[in-house]
C-alpha cells in the first residue's frame, strides 16, 4: 500500500515558486479562503493522475507558458520551471518521486502503470455535484445523464480514456457523415456500442450499492431505479424512414419507489414532485459513493473532496463525513473547504495523529500556506518562546476541547459553547460517575436476584438458600469486588487529575485572569502541559471503556447522529450561540414536538436576550413553509408564554404580529392565534391606500392572565 | 502492438484442431414427396442405431455468418441448416470448446471473414488443456440463465449478468490461456481465482442453481473481488494486447 508523502507544486496555477506539502502519508485537511490556491491543489492532483493516460506532448503544454492551455503561475518568468511532483511512500517507508513538467515526465511509462492504476482507484468530488441538483427540478422526469455529463463522467474511465472524453468525441458525431458502409461509420457505431455497454454494465451494481447507502446510511425509506436509454447515432427520426445524422445522448431515467407507503402505486415516476432537497441530496451522494465503491483497488487510493458538502447544514455534513469514514477509510483522504467553521469542526473530530492540516491564505495574490498546529502544539511552541500567557490561552482551549470531545464524541452539539471550564469539568465528572452507576446497577438488575437475597450478599455462605441463588450471589459478589477495585482505581486518578485541574484552572486556564497583576510562572505552564497530557489519556481510556469493569455489560455512551435536533436537558449550563444554536437549529426542526422543545428551551428562555435584529431573523426562519406548518396547538401555549416573557419595543411588536399573521395563513391550524385575537393583540387593518397592514394591540391588561 | 503480432501470438498457442468430419453442415437432398428432405433425418431413418448422427446429444451449433457470430452448446435435437452448422467431437470437452469459440479472442482472430466455413473452423488455433472445469462451470451458468424466464437479480437482467460478468470472465480466461507469459509477467491471473469463486451447479436442483449462480454473480461484483479487480488491471497493464481485441466488435 502506498500513499502520498509529499506534494510539490512549482509555479503551478496559483502557486508561485516552490511550495511543498508534507502529507506524510496521512489524510489531509485543508482550509483555504477563496482565492488562496485550494482548487489549484485539487487540479494539480487531478492533472497529475490524468497525465498517466496522455502522451508527453499533451502533458508538456500545461507547463509551457507560451502555450495557450498552460497552467503555469502567472507571475512565473518565461524560463522558470513549472511542475507537479508527488512523492509516494510505501509500507516500508520507501519513497519514490514522480513528476510532470516540461522536461521530466514519468507518470505515463508503459512498463510502470502505477499512476494509471492510482487514478482509476482514486476519486475527486467537488461542490458542484450537489449544486447541480436543482438543475433538473422542472422537467417531467429526472434524467441523471445531465448531471453525469457535467460532474461525473470526467472521473469515470472507459479503458484508456475518461468516459467524458469518449462522450465528447461521440457527441460531435461524424462530420461530414460518411457512407453507412464505410469503415469509419462502422467504427463510430462500435464506439457508441462500447459506450452504451459501459453504462449497461455499470448501472446494476450502481443501483445495488446506491440503495444500500440510502437504506443503511441515509435511513431513507426509498429505493431508486435507473432505466438506461442507449445513446444512438444516425437513428431513425420517429415515425419516418429518415435518419437524423447525429448523436443522441443516452438517458439515465430515475424512478423512485417508496418503501414505506400505503399507496397502491409505490413507484414515483415524476420524482421531482416529491423529492425534497434532503432526499435529492441523499440520492446524489449515494450514487456518487457507489461509483466510488466501484473503483479499482490499487496500491495508491486517494479521495479528494473539494467543498463537497458546502451546501448542507453542519449536522448533515458531519453525518456524511461519518459515512465516508465508515466506508472509505482505505483511501487517503484529502478534504478541502473554504468554510472555517466546518474546518474547525472537523479538526475537532479527527484524530490528529492520522491527519495533516493546512491553512491557505491569499497574501497579495500569492499563496500563504500554514501548516496548522493543534492548540496543544501551539501552546507548547509558545511555551518554548516563553510567551507563557499566550501559551496558557491555548492550553485552556485544548482542555476545553478534550472535555467537549469526551462529552460529545460524535460532535452532535458541535457548536455549543459551554459556559465555562468549571461547568465542563463538572459535567465530565458527572458523566463518568453516571456511567459507573449504570454499571453498578446492571450488576444486580440483569441478574434478577431478589432484593432479600441481595441484602445477604455480605454473608450468605452459612445461610440456607437455593443453590442457584447462592451461585448467583457468588458471581455477583465477585463482580462487585472487581467493580470496586476498578472504581477505586478510577476515583484515585480522578481525584488527582481533577483536583490538579481545578488548581491550575483559576491560575493558568482562566481566560479572564489578569496576568499582568501576577505573572504566570514557567513552572505552572510546564505542569499544566503535563497535566493536560494525562487528562487526555485518562479520558481516552474512559471513552473507549477500556478500563471499565464488566465492559461486557455494555452500557452505551452517546452515539448516532440521527436525532440531531434533540435539545439537551440541562440546557441552562450552555450559553446560546445565536447562529448555531438558534438559526441553524430552526432549519433542522422536522416535527412539531421538536419545534415545541425548541420554543420552550431556546426561545422562551432567551427571548429577552435577543436583539431586535436577531428576533427578526428568527421570525423570518419560522415563516419558512417547512417550519411554519409545524406550529400546532401545543406550540400556541408556548407562544403565549413567550409573548408574556418580554418587554416589546414597537418594532418588535410589528415583527411579532407579522409572524402571527403568517401563522393565520397556515392551513394546518387556525386556533393558534385565536387567543391573541380574542385579546386584541392581533388585528388586521387596512390603510387608506387599501394595502393591508396589521394593527397590534399590546395592552398590559390584555397580556396578563 | 500490431494486429499481426497479436494474431501470431494467438496462432503460436495452437495445439489442437477439429477435424473436418466433426463439423456438420447442411446437406439437403431433393425428395419427390417432401421437396426438401434433411440429409441427417434421412440418415437417421436409414439407420436408427446410429448415435453418432449429428442431430442427437451434446453438440455445438453455430451460425455460419460472422455478422451473427454465436456458438451455442445444446443437448436438444437439432440439425444443420443453411446458416447453422453443428460441431460434434469426442476429443475435446464441448463446453470448454464452446466457451473458446464464443470468445472475443476467436472473434478477433476471424477478423474480416464473413462466413465461418467448416474449413475455417478446422484451422482455428484451438488449445487442448487439462483443466477445463472453470469453463464448464461458466457455460453451465450461462445455459442455465438463458433458459430461465425470470431474472435472478433485482437490478441486473440475466442477459446483463451473462454478458458483463460470465462471458467477460470467459474472455479473460481465454486471454490468460493464450497470453500466459504476458499475464504472468504483469501479475494478472484469473484461473487461480475461479477455483475460489466459482461453484459447480451440476447435480443441483433449479432453486439451488439459481441461488448459486446469483451468489457467484454478487461475489464477482464485490469491491474487493480479485477477479473484478484483475479484469480492470488487465486492461491497464496489458492494454496493448487486450484493447485491440476488446474493441473489435
Amino acid at each position: 500500500v502506498k500513499s502520498i508523502n509529499k506534494l510539490i507544486l512549482e509555479n503551478f496555477k496559483f502557486f508561485n515558486g516552490i511550495e511543498k506539502f508534507n502529507f506524510n502519508g496521512k489524510n489531509v485537511l485543508i482550509y483555504g479562503e477563496n482565492g488562496s490556491g485550494k482548487s489549484s491543489i485539487y487540479w494539480a492532483l487531478y492533472t497529475f493522475f490524468q497525465s498517466s493516460l496522455k502522451d508527453d506532448d499533451e502533458i508538456k503544454k500545461y507547463f509551457d507558458n507560451s502555450n495557450s492551455q498552460n497552467l503555469v503561475n502567472r507571475f512565473a518568468k518565461k524560463d522558470d520551471n513549472s511542475r507537479i511532483t508527488l512523492q509516494l511512500i510505501d509500507n516500508n517507508k520507501k519513497t519514490e518521486d514522480l513528476t510532470i513538467s516540461k522536461t521530466l515526465i514519468n507518470t505515463n511509462i508503459v512498463i510502470d502503470t502505477q499512476i494509471e492504476e492510482a487514478m482509476k482507484a482514486s476519486d475527486f468530488i467537488n461542490y458542484r455535484l450537489l449544486s447541480r441538483l436543482y438543475d433538473f427540478r422542472n422537467p417531467e422526469s429526472i434524467d441523471l445523464f445531465e448531471i453525469f455529463e457535467k460532474e461525473v463522467i470526467d472521473y469515470l474511465y472507459l479503458d484508456d480514456k475518461t468516459v467524458g472524453e469518449v462522450w465528447k468525441e461521440l457527441k460531435q458525431g461524424l462530420n461530414p457523415k460518411p457512407r453507412m458502409t464505410s469503415s469509419s461509420y462502422k467504427d463510430f457505431g462500435n464506439r457508441i456500442t462500447l459506450f452504451n455497454e459501459y453504462f449497461e454494465k455499470l448501472i446494476p451494481s450502481l443501483l445495488k450499492d446506491t440503495n444500500q447507502f440510502l437504506k443503511n446510511d441515509f435511513q431513507e425509506e426509498m429505493e431508486i431505479n435507473i432505466a438506461y436509454h442507449k445513446a444512438t447515432y444516425n437513428d431513425f427520426i420517429e415515425n419516418t424512414k429518415k435518419r437524423n445524422s447525429r448523436t443522441i445522448a443516452p438517458k439515465l431515467l430515475l424512478t423512485v419507489e417508496l418503501l414505506n407507503n400505503d399507496l397502491e402505486d409505490k413507484i414515483v415516476h415524476k420524482p421531482h414532485t416529491f423529492l425534497n432537497e434532503a432526499k435529492l441530496t441523499a440520492i446524489s451522494l449515494s450514487l456518487r459513493f457507489s461509483i466510488l465503491k466501484s473503483r479499482l483497488i490499487a496500491d495508491l487510493k486517494v479521495l479528494v473532496l473539494d467543498d463537497l458538502l458546502i451546501s448542507l447544514d453542519m449536522s448533515y455534513r458531519i453525518e456524511v463525513i461519518n459515512i465516508l469514514l465508515k466506508h472509505f477509510d482505505n483511501f487517503q483522504l484529502i478534504i478541502m473547504t473554504h468554510d472555517k467553521g466546518f474546518y474547525q469542526l472537523l479538526r475537532r473530530k479527527i484524530n490528529h495523529s492520522q491527519w495533516e492540516m493546512y491553512e491557505l491564505y491569499n497574501k497579495d495574490n500569492k499563496q500563504c500556506v500554514k501548516k496548522a498546529d493543534t492548540n496543544f502544539d501551539r501552546a507548547k511552541k509558545l511555551f518554548e518562546d516563553r510567551n507563557y500567557e499566550a501559551s496558557a490561552n491555548f492550553l485552556r482551549k485544548e482542555t476545553e476541547e478534550i472535555l467537549k470531545h469526551y462529552l460529545d464524541p460524535n460532535l452532535k452539539y458541535i457548536n455549543r459553547e459551554f459556559i465555562n471550564l468549571e461547568a465542563l469539568i463538572k459535567k465530565v465528572k458527572q458523566e463518568i460517575e453516571e456511567d459507573y452507576i449504570k454499571v453498578f446497577d446492571k450488576l444486580f438488575r440483569d441478574r434478577n436476584i431478589n432484593s432479600e437475597a441481595i441484602s445477604k450478599i455480605g454473608n450468605f455462605e452459612n445461610i440456607e438458600l437455593e443453590q442457584d441463588v447462592k451461585q448467583q450471589l457468588y458471581q455477583a459478589r465477585g463482580d462487585l469486588f472487581k467493580f470496586f477495585i476498578e472504581y477505586h482505581k478510577y476515583k484515585d486518578s480522578e481525584i488527582k487529575i481533577f483536583n490538579e485541574l481545578k488548581e491550575i484552572k483559576d491560575r493558568v486556564l482562566n481566560p479572564s485572569s489578569h496576568y499582568s497583576e501576577a505573572p504566570i510562572f514557567k513552572k505552572e505552564i510546564e505542569d499544566a502541559i503535563k497535566l493536560i497530557d494525562r487528562l487526555r489519556e485518562f479520558l481516552k481510556d474512559k471513552e473507549s471503556n477500556k478500563s471499565m469493569p464488566l465492559s461486557e455489560l455494555n452500557f452505551s455512551k452517546k452515539n448516532g447522529l440521527k436525532e440531531n435536533t434533540e435539545i439537551p436537558e440541562n440546557l441552562n449550563e450552555f450559553v446560546i450561540n445565536f447562529i448555531d444554536d438558534v438559526l441553524d437549529k430552526i432549519i433542522e426542526i422536522k416535527t412539531s414536538e421538536e419545534l415545541d422543545v425548541f420554543l420552550e428551551k431556546i426561545i422562551l428562555i432567551n427571548i429577552s436576550n435577543f436583539s431586535q435584529e436577531e428576533f427578526n431573523q428568527i421570525m423570518e426562519k419560522f415563516k419558512k413553509p417547512n417550519v411554519i406548518h409545524l406550529f400546532i396547538n401545543s406550540s400556541a401555549v408556548i407562544l403565549k408564554k413567550i409573548f408574556q416573557n418580554t418587554e416589546w419595543s414597537l418594532n418588535e411588536r410589528t415583527l411579532w404580529c407579522n409572524f402571527l399573521e403568517s401563522l393565520r395563513n397556515n392551513p394546518i391550524d387556525n386556533n393558534i392565534f385565536e387567543w391573541f385575537e380574542n385579546r386584541n393583540c392581533l388585528k388586521i387593518d387596512y390603510d387608506h391606500n387599501d394595502s393591508r397592514y396589521i394593527h397590534c394591540n399590546f395592552l398590559d391588561d390584555e397580556i396578563s392572565f | 502492438l500490431e494486429k499481426n503480432e497479436i494474431l501470431k501470438k494467438i496462432k503460436d498457442k495452437k495445439n489442437f484442431s477439429l477435424y473436418q468430419d466433426e463439423i456438420f453442415k447442411n446437406i439437403t437432398i431433393l425428395d419427390k414427396e417432401y421437396k426438401v428432405f434433411k440429409y441427417y433425418i434421412k440418415k437417421y431413418i436409414e439407420n436408427k442405431t446410429n448415435n453418432s448422427s449429428a442431430i442427437f446429444g451434446e453438440k455445438i451449433v453455430y451460425n455460419t455468418l460472422k455478422k451473427d457470430f454465436a456458438f451455442a452448446y445444446t443437448n436438444v435435437i437439432s440439425y444443420p441448416s443453411k446458416t447453422v452448422n453443428i460441431i460434434k467431437s469426442k476429443r475435446i470437452n464441448l463446453k470448454y470448446l464452446v466457451a473458446i469459440l464464443n470468445s472475443k479472442l476467436i472473434y478477433f482472430y476471424l477478423s474480416d471473414r464473413r462466413i465461418i466455413s467448416p474449413k475455417l473452423i478446422t484451422s482455428l488455433p484451438l488449445q487442448q488443456i487439462k483443466d477445463t472445469e472453470p469453463f464448464e462451470i461458466l457455460v453451465d451458468y450461462i445455459v442455465f440463465l438463458k433458459n430461465l424466464d425470470k431474472d435472478i437479480d433485482k437490478y441486473a437482467s440475466n442477459e446483463n449478468i451473462i454478458k458483463y460478468h460470465f462471458e467477460e470472465l470467459i474472455d479473460a480466461l481465454v486471454y490468460e490461456l493464450y497470453f500466459k507469459e504476458e499475464f504472468q509477467e504483469k501479475n494478472i491471473e484469473f484461473f487461480k481465482y475461479t477455483k475460489k469463486y466459482l461453484k459447480s451447479i451440476k447435480n443441483l436442483n433449479d432453486n439451488e442453481k439459481k441461488d448459486t449462480v446469483r451468489k457467484v454473480y454478487l461475489l464477482l461484483n464485490e469491491q474487493e473481488n480479485k477477479i473484478r479487480n484483475n479484469l480492470e488491471l488487465m486492461t491497464i497493464r496489458l492494454k496493448d494486447l487486450i484493447l485491440p481485441i476488446k474493441r473489435n466488435i
